[in-house]
Parts: C-alpha cells; structure tokens; sequence
C-alpha cells in the first residue's frame, strides 16, 4: 500500500472541511427528499404508543384495584372515616374522564429542540386523537417552558391529519400546561399529594381549581402515565424514581439518542414501558401513528449521513488494517 | 412555517446568520463564532434568570405575599357581604349541583340532609385560597361558585344555609392563623435562599453552608430511599432471570441466548472494575476481556446513537435555514409584492 505513502499534504489539510460539506450535502439531500420511508416500529417504541392506546383499559384497571380495596378496607372495618371518604373520591375521579389522564414532562431546551419535538409533538397528537386529557409541564430546566408552548399550540390545532381526526382542542378544558416550577424531585412528590397546591395556576397565570379539566384529576393517582422527554442524561430518572417506584405510574420515556443506550435496562426491568431514542423514536412512533410527519421526514437525512459515516468507519478501517501491516513490516 | 411579519422577519435572520456564525468555527475559531458563542450563553443566561423569576419567585413568594397582606388589610363587611349575596344566589338558583351532574347524582344530593361541617369546608377551601384576592367581590363570587359546583351539597334549603352562613362568620378571619406561619416559613426560605450569596463575601461565606446542608439533607433524606429501590434494588431484581428459557414448543433459544448473554456481561463487567488484587490467572484475565469487550460494545452503541443525535441537530439547523430562512424570506417579499 504505498499509495497511502504518496497521499499529497494537501489531501490532509483539506480532508476535513470534504467531509463536512459531504455531511452537509447528504443532511440536504434528504431536507427535499419528499418520499414516503417506511420504518420498522421498534418494541421500545411500539411499548410506548400501545401503552397510550391502551390507556382506557389501564385506567379500568386501577378503578377496578380502588373498589375491591374500598370493599376490603369496608369488610376489615377498622378504616377511618377519612381514609373510607378519599378512595371513594379517587373511585370517582377514576370514573371521569374514562379514557384516560397522560402527564407529559417537557425536559429539554432550544439545543435540542430538533431531535426531541417531533417525539413530543407526535404523542401530543396521538393523546389528543384518542380523547386523553393532558396534563402538561416542564422539568428541571425553565428553557423548555416557551418551546412547550409553542408545541402544545401547534398540536392542539393539528388534528386533521389523524384517524379519528380531533378539533382544536381547548386549553383548561382538554389539556392544561403547567409550566415550570423549580425544584423538580421535591415538586414531583408535592404532586402526588395535590397537583392544584404545587402549580396553583397554570402557564398563563389561570387559576387551576376553577378549570374543568382539573375538577377529577386532584394528584398522581388519577393520572395514568407519565411521558418525560428528557434530553439530559440523569434527568429522566427522577420520573423513573418518582413516577414509578413511588407512585406506581406507567412511564415512558422520550430521550435525547445521546442517553439513549443508558435507558435500555430500565425497558429490560419494567420499569419504563416505552422508550423513543431520538429521532429515530419520533419516526417510529408516527409510523406506528400513521401520520408521517417531520420525524419521519428527517429520517432520510439520517440514514444517508449513517450510510456515509460507516463508508468513513470502513475506509478508517482498511487504512488502520494496511498502516499495522506496514508498522510491522 | 416562515415569518408573518417584518419583526419575525428579523429574528429569522439574525437566528439564520448566528447558526452560520457557530458553524464557522468548523474552518476555524474567528471573531464571529466566538461571537455566537458569547450570544447563545448570555441569552441563555438571562432568560433563564427571568423565567426561573416568573415561575418561581413571582407566583410562589411575591404575589402569595402580596396577597396575604392585601387580605390581612381587606375591609371585613365587605368580603362577608360579598360572600352572602354570592351564598344566597347559590341558594336561589336551586340548580347547583344538579348542572354539572348526572341525574341521578342530583337526586341523591337532593335527599341528603344539609351537612354543615362539609358546608364550612366548602366554605373554607374557596375563601382561604392562598391566590384570592378578597378585595375583589368577583373573583370571591367565582371562587365560592367554583367550589359549591363540585362540593355535591345539598343547598335547597335557603334558611339553613344562611343560617349555617352566619355561624361561620362567627369564626371567620380574612387570614388564617396558619397562613401566619405559613409566612414565616415563606421568610425563613428566603433567608435560606439568599444566604447562598453570602459567597461573594469571604468573611461570611461560612453563612452559605447552612441553606447547602439543608438543600443536600432534604435531597439526601428524600432521595436516596426511592432512588435506592428504582436504580438498584428494582435493576438487581431484574437481572434475576432464567439461564434456560422454554417456551410452548421446547426451548426458546433466541431467549436463553440473550439471558446468557445478560448474565455473563453483568458479572464479567463487574469483574473488571474489582480492583482489589491482581488478575493474573488465565480465567480472571479471559473474564476481564469478556467485560472489556462488552464494554466496547456499550460505548460503540453510545457512540452510534451520539452520531444520530448530532446529525439530528444538524438536520434541524438545515431545515430552519432552508425553509424558514431562505424559502420564509422568499415567500416574505413576494407575498408583499
């Protein structure tokens, strides 16, 4: 190989700035490929959109799990009378809204914001199709409050698209953004005691208790799952902790690819029943929505960059595999 | 999806020229990329400082403390005038709660008798609201009305709720004895809170370890059972699984397979990070590069997914660039024209 030898300098001065612009052109390359690509649904993702269709059947199952412990707690005969009169409030709060209360925890912020919308803004759009109320704040980073809002108004008015299709859904009424409040651990477990006492108002400043949506979903236990999309490694196990070992909720979480790989082993142990590792999860998810849109779209860049990326890995490979040779020779 | 107006039109291009000013620090560092650079942290910065004020300080200490103070001033024949004319409509209006109600929800509400402790709680619950603001007979009226709404009281008959009405007043204060201490507690947060700036003064930098203790033992104290149980005890459990999977038709193999797999990469990466004597023998060394190799394959994932989640910002970058800043101008000045 002693063409390798003979590479002119100029080559390796100008070997980098080829390689951006070729990433350049393939990331173009696929910004106007209109065509329609069609993505395998991964089990991770595929557990995140089955738990969001099945959540009428969830929310049957914990209303069931309330009465026969009202009827337990009533035969033992030595409940107080409070405790008697809270479940069978939460019997009843479990008895509205019959399809189901998704809390969706926004946790990232405008550096991220091309890789974690669309997994968002796709669920959105799946809760709001199937008539689950949304419940929806942000985590440990205030950044992410006006990307929200921007999400959230754009999903509540997208409905067309999707089968069944949903009007412009209302805010209080529908769904209801929270906003942001610091300390997140600490706020997540006052939420578990009352949702109205730890936010008060919502992102506008309305007061929560006067909203409609938020007359049978008083903390955690009306609610049935909880959706982080996190893009921060570590952030999406204070839900993980909070959301499933404390409160017992269903989670699912949407990642930044970065911690994707970190996440696996708590789909592996059950303790999160979804995972959308970046982009890819978008895609997927609105494959298994049915409704394409910037996710899968932007699929296309992706897999002429990771096609050109493993020609690069290969090519690094062959000139690593001659150059040992050659060292040894 | 482009700007609507001529402002828009403006944040678009300064938006379009700093991402091109970031991705000049690809050919090399210059004046601009650490320009952009300086921009998106100081932006950053200073929202977030406004942000974590408006979600934060605002609602949570500012206006609670406002309020507590306008309502501690509050003329007190006004609110209770105001809660009694709002009481009485109620009563007058026989339709509360039946409206929001089913049938026979509103038929069983109105056979129970009037209960005048769930009353003064209904009562209570609109009237103490850390957010009311009492010298407004409106939003007083609203609160009252919210709560009757959902309350599921029986309120046919007017005179035993006016009646009721007129004992609560004999307990009544605008502010509660609690919301007193609450305040206090609101003064020694905040106490806390700003002891931590106590460390831009050398000599009283010793201050700032009270709020760090009392921030990191309540994190600890609240923390570390939860977080014990989720990330190990509940992972530990979950490597607990069968060497040898069947399924109906014999053995699943694919299954037994991964579990294996599972195992075998759990301890030999475990192995590998026991430092306490050396790894000398054939076996320990052979078990040492099974974990290395697992461990390469781990970071190879890692890294592959790094390379989606870059390439993902970049599409993202591409995207604004082409379709909101050149096509958006575009559409821009011809929709002008």
């Amino acid at each position: 190989m002693n063409f390798l030898k003979k590479i002119p300098p100029l080559w390796l001065k100008i070997y980098r700035p080829i390689i951006y612009i070729m990433t350049l052109v393939l990331v173009w390359m696929g910004a106007v490929n209109n065509n329609k690509l069609n993505l395998n649904v991964a089990d991770s993702t595929g557990g995140a959109f089955n738990t969001i269709e099945n959540l009428s059947e969830i929310r049957k199952g914990t209303l069931k799990e309330y009465e026969e412990k009202l009827q337990r707690r009533l035969q033992d005969g030595d409940a107080s009378q409070a405790e008697i009169e809270d479940l069978k409030a939460i019997i009843d709060d479990l008895k509205h809204n019959e399809k189901g209360v998704v809390l969706i925890c926004f946790d990232f912020d405008a550096g991220c914001d091309a890789e974690m919308t669309p997994q968002v803004a796709t669920i959105l759009r799946h809760c709001f199709s199937r008539g689950v109320k949304v419940l929806i704040n942000t985590g440990g980073n205030v950044m992410s409050q006006p990307l929200a809002q921007q999400t959230i108004d754009k999903a509540s008015k997208d409905g067309s698209r999707l089968d069944p299709p949903y009007p412009t859904m209302e805010s209080g009424v529908d769904y209801v953004f929270l906003g942001f409040r610091p300390n997140a651990f600490q706020l997540y477990l006052q939420m578990g005691e009352s949702i109205i006492s730890a936010y008060e108002t919502d992102y506008s400043g309305k007061d929560l208790s006067t909203m409609p949506i938020m007359e049978h979903i008083r903390d955690f236990r009306a609610i049935d799952c909880v959706v982080t999309v996190s893009a921060y490694v570590g952030a999406p196990e204070t839900w993980i902790t909070v959301g499933n070992a404390k409160f017992g909720k269903k989670v699912i979480l949407g990642g930044g690819a970065i911690g994707a790989s970190d996440y696996y082993p708590f789909l592996q142990s059950g303790q999160i029943c979804g995972l959308l590792p970046g982009l890819r999860g978008a895609a997927e998810y609105e494959s298994a929505l049915k409704c394409p849109d910037i996710g899968s779209k932007r699929m296309w860049s992706q897999l002429y960059t990771h096609a050109f990326a493993i020609f690069l890995i290969i090519l690094g490979n062959i000139e690593f595999f001659f150059s040992a040779k050659r060292r040894k020779i | 999806m482009g700007p609507d107006t001529f402002i828009d039109l403006i944040g678009v291009w300064i938006a379009a020229l700093l991402t091109l000013g970031v991705y000049s620090s690809l050919i090399k560092d210059t004046f601009i990329s650490k320009l952009t650079e300086a921009v998106f942290v100081g932006v950053s910065f200073g929202m977030s400082i406004v942000f974590t004020y408006y979600n934060g300080i605002k609602p949570k200490i500012e206006e609670p403390l406002v309020r507590y103070y306008q309502n501690l001033h509050v003329d007190y024949a006004t609110v209770t005038n105001a809660v009694t004319r709002t009481v009485e409509k109620i009563a007058d209006a026989k339709t509360l709660p039946a409206e929001s109600a089913t049938e026979e929800l509103a038929d069983e509400i109105a056979s129970r008798s009037f209960d005048t402790n769930r009353f003064f709680a209904v009562l209570d619950s609109a009237l103490y609201k850390q957010t009311l603001k009492l010298q407004s007979t409106n939003e007083v009226a609203v609160s009252l009305q919210s709560a009757f709404a959902s309350s599921e009281i029986n309120l046919v008959d007017k005179a035993t709720v006016m009646g009721a009405l007129k004992d609560y007043f004999q307990g009544y204060k605008t502010v509660p004895t609690s919301r007193h201490f609450w305040v206090l507690y609101i003064f020694i947060s905040v106490l806390l809170g700003l002891m931590f700036i106590t460390r831009f003064f050398p000599k009283h930098a010793w201050l700032s370890r009270f709020p760090m203790a009392y921030t990191i033992g309540i994190g600890v104290g609240m923390g570390t059972p939860l977080s014990f149980q989720s990330q190990i005890m509940q992972q530990v459990q979950a490597s607990f699984i069968p060497m040898l999977v069947r399924s109906a038709n014999g053995i699943d193999w694919l299954a037994t397979f991964g579990n294996l797999s599972l195992v075998i990469g759990t301890l030999t990466v475990l192995y590998y990070f026991f430092f306490s004597f050396k790894k000398e023998d054939a076996a320990s060394r052979g078990a040492t590069k099974i974990g290395i190799a697992y461990l390469m394959i781990g970071f190879g994932a890692s890294f592959a997914f790094t390379i989606m989640a870059r390439v993902s910002l970049l599409i993202g970058r591409i995207n604004f660039l082409q379709d909101e800043w050149i096509q958006g101008t575009y559409e821009f000045f011809k929709y002008l024209n």
